[in-house]
């Protein structure tokens, strides 16, 4: 047979299929070895992305204020005059200064958000909007909760709830660009009843005009409250959600790890199959295949059956996260899912990882002459 | 594989305590030097074994840490304000509530619980604790300095290991609690929470945060009138002291990593059996010769069983010594608690268990691989 430099892929990708499908067996259990590395990596590359994503809630308009001790919400005592004093800072810059209680609430083995602002600001300011039911009655013991806390306990519209000793019935859902956070929501009458503490909140939410400089106003609220802070909404929520992003970290050192561990995997398997072809290897480079076609042909077929424990673990990965596809923590809606460019990502790093274990694996005999091969 | 390298091994005898000796160093060193022939595939396993066990014993110990600080419950109970975390913060009662437990029977001890800080990085967990009877509550172990006493004429604080660590303070040292300072008058190690708290006297932690008589919760001993869940008038409820239930609602994302962990340690062994199963293949013919010149098949076993042993046990070591320099540089603060894999003889224990699954399925694979042919086809070569 005269010699060629190369193959054709196609012709490459045949020949691989071919010596496959020759031994079943064998390459379900190639596929078999490498399907639980694949799936790790695609569970541990969805941990690490959903956790990720929690800093990106809160309202970009909106500007708080609050006492610095923002971290035990029980001790934040803001009143009217602050108020008042807000509404002077930012002027004609502000579509409307309003007044949130919120206090961490722990229900059901976790912890939520307490919310109560007026209800005329729910939905302009703070971006929720109705989505079943009806909006709490202030004079009665009703409340509202978003999606994320009725996806993480069930509960529906009519069920009844204790919170901080009162029996509160749920009236409505809401959703909302705020909805990653789980939280009820009360009027702000009801809440100042609830807690005997009228006139008393925690934030003080400054809504911008669109066309508002941000900066100036932060400026100016800053020099109108020098002992408080004022943050952004969407900072003080990342801030909030940092700790809980930082879990993503360990699940994101652990994918990398994934990522090694498939390209040995891979190496593996085409070193055990080398292994137990020498003979084969050395008749083809006898027939006049080239080292690069040999190795072409070895490559294609590592490339095979990772894309085959890739399918295989994407399923079971799948299943795993369908199995509980959100929870909250930390009052955070952690919402599970395999994003298409995850999974892009996952397919071409392995892919990438079978081709380097493969060329690997493959170096040394391809070295190797073929009578070497043949008959040792 | 240098076959006149088998002094003392013949044909199939009993043959005493010295010559078996000597065939193990043969097949030790006849291992050994194949392993070394070998360096790469052993390093290239080697170094997966090694990740696998490092990232079980990481996330074992993340978990373990976990459970350990959080849910270390206690037989004494606490009454605190309902739909709130007492022992950690939100909660803020009455000192009525203690005449009402003295009036029950009880002899209620105070506690404040709070969080004070600007930000993640500046959070300090701080209890008020009563000078006189905490010590019992907690039993802590102290790490430097002194206890805290009653009736103080400076503001004085002892810090949980973390905390100081966090802070760069020790004893004689001074921290700010919103704004105030406080001289450090000793270190305490307890393992739950309280690791990473400022433990001042009750009166100080009240007067910080300007609550007045009011207090956090009451401790009162189990096996009273109250147990754990009762509802009482005034929005309070009941719960076991130490069991500050915010472990459940981690569980579903570490379930998560669990499953990703076990996936990975599944691929690992199944990679491991896989690439000795070659090395087995390789050797057949040699081994092949080594039980036709009488060597048995323990011997065999011997020979693949120094391999399996000495690649696991090497790797799993390195993996338990990375697992251990990266644990620190995980360690995440999280609202004034830090969680990091702590890595203490339980999770070693079960690093090693899952070290023993990787040995015995790795052996077991390699010498299955072997042991199943007859000699004839172990000579044989038909590839």
């Amino acid at each position: 047979m005269t010699a060629r430099t190369t193959l054709p892929l196609g012709t490459q990708a045949r020949l691989a299929g071919g010596d496959l499908r020759a031994q079943p067996w064998r390459t379900l259990l190639a596929v078999l070895v490498l399907t639980p590395l694949a799936a790790s990596w695609f569970l541990l590359a969805t941990v690490a992305r959903s956790l990720a994503g929690l800093g990106t809630v809160g309202e970009e308009r909106n500007l708080v204020i609050t006492e610095p001790d923002v971290f035990d919400l029980a001790n934040v005592h803001l009143d009217r005059d602050d108020l008042a004093t807000a509404v002077t800072a930012a002027g004609a810059d502000a579509e409307s200064v309003s007044p949130l209680v919120l206090r961490l609430v722990e229900m059901d083995e976790r912890v939520l958000q307490l919310r109560a602002a007026d209800t005329a600001t729910w939905s302009p300011v703070h971006g929720v909007t109705l989505v079943d039911g009806r909006l709490p009655d202030a004079a009665a013991d009703e409340m509202a909760v978003t999606a994320a806390v009725q996806a993480a306990t069930g509960w529906q519209v009519g069920d009844r709830q204790r919170v901080f000793g009162t029996e509160m019935a749920i009236t409505a859902v809401l959703h909302g660009s705020g909805s990653k956070v789980a939280s009820l929501w009360l009027p702000l009458e009801r809440a100042e009843r609830l807690f005997e503490r009228p006139g008393e909140f925690q934030f003080a939410v400054v809504r911008l005009r669109a066309e508002a400089d941000g900066d100036a106003v932060r400026a100016r609220l800053r020099a109108a409250f020098p002992t408080l802070l004022v943050l952004d909404e969407s900072a003080i929520q990342a801030e909030a959600s940092r700790g809980v992003r930082s879990l993503g970290d360990l699940a994101a050192l652990f994918s990398a790890v994934g990522v090694l561990g498939l390209a040995i995997g891979a190496a593996n398997t085409t070193a055990l199959t080398l292994a137990e072809r020498r003979r084969s290897v050395g008749l083809l480079r006898m027939m006049g295949f080239t080292p690069a076609a040999v190795r072409g042909l070895l490559v294609v077929r590592a490339l095979f059956l990772t894309l085959a424990a890739l399918a295989l673990g994407y399923l079971v990965a799948l299943a795993a996260i369908q199995a509980r596809p959100s929870f909250v923590l930390r009052t955070f809606t952690v919402a599970l899912a395999l994003e298409w460019w995850v999974v892009v990502a996952g397919v071409v790093l392995s892919m990438a990882s079978a081709w380097v274990g493969a060329v690997l694996a493959a170096r040394r005999v391809l070295r190797a002459r073929p009578a070497q091969l043949v008959v040792t | 594989m240098t076959m006149a390298a088998a002094p003392g091994v013949g044909t199939a005898r009993v043959i005493g305590p010295a010559r078996v000796i000597a065939a193990a160093r043969v097949i030790g060193a006849l291992a050994v030097r194949d392993m070394r022939h070998r360096w790469r595939v052993m390093v290239a396993l080697g170094t997966m074994v090694a990740l696998t066990v490092a990232m079980v014993v990481l996330l074992d110990g993340y978990v373990h840490s976990i459970g350990a600080r959080f849910r270390s419950a206690q037989p004494s109970l606490v009454v605190q304000q309902e739909s709130t975390v007492g022992e950690f913060a939100g909660s803020r009662i009455s000192a009525a509530v203690g005449d009402d437990l003295r009036a029950l029977g009880f002899d209620p001890v105070a506690e404040v619980h709070a969080v004070t800080g600007t930000s993640g990085t500046d959070a300090v967990l701080i209890a008020g604790v009563d000078p006189g009877r905490y010590q019992a509550l907690d039993p802590y172990r102290l790490l430097g300095g002194r206890h805290l006493r009653a009736g103080e004429a400076q503001r004085t604080a002892m810090l949980g290991t973390l905390l100081a660590d966090r802070l760069a303070v020790g004893t004689g040292g001074v921290v700010h609690l919103r704004g105030r300072a406080f001289t450090v008058v000793g270190v305490f190690e307890l393992g739950t929470y309280l690791d990473d708290a400022a433990v001042v006297p009750l009166a100080d932690a009240q007067a910080l945060l300007g609550w007045g008589d009011d207090v956090s919760l009451y401790v009162v001993p189990e096996g009273g009138a109250l147990a754990d869940g009762d509802v009482l008038d005034g929005g309070l409820v009941v719960a076991s002291r130490g069991d500050i239930a915010l472990v459940d609602e981690w569980g579903p994302v570490i379930d998560l990593l669990v499953a990703a962990v076990r996936l990975l340690a599944l691929g690992a062994i199944a990679v491991l059996a896989v690439a000795l199963w070659r090395l087995a293949w390789l050797h057949r013919v040699d081994l092949g010769v080594l039980r036709l010149m009488g060597f048995g098949r323990a011997t065999v076993s011997a020979y693949l069983g120094v391999q399996a042993v000495l690649l696991v046990a090497a790797s799993s070591a390195v993996g338990v010594v990375a697992a251990v320099a990266v644990a620190p540089h995980l360690a995440r603060t999280t609202l004034a608690v830090t969680t990091m894999p702590v890595i203490d003889a339980t999770v070693l224990w079960r690093a090693a268990a899952v070290g023993a699954a990787v040995l015995a399925v790795a052996l077991s694979t390699s010498v299955l691989a072997v042991h199943r042919r007859g000699v004839g086809d172990l000579i044989q070569r038909d590839d």
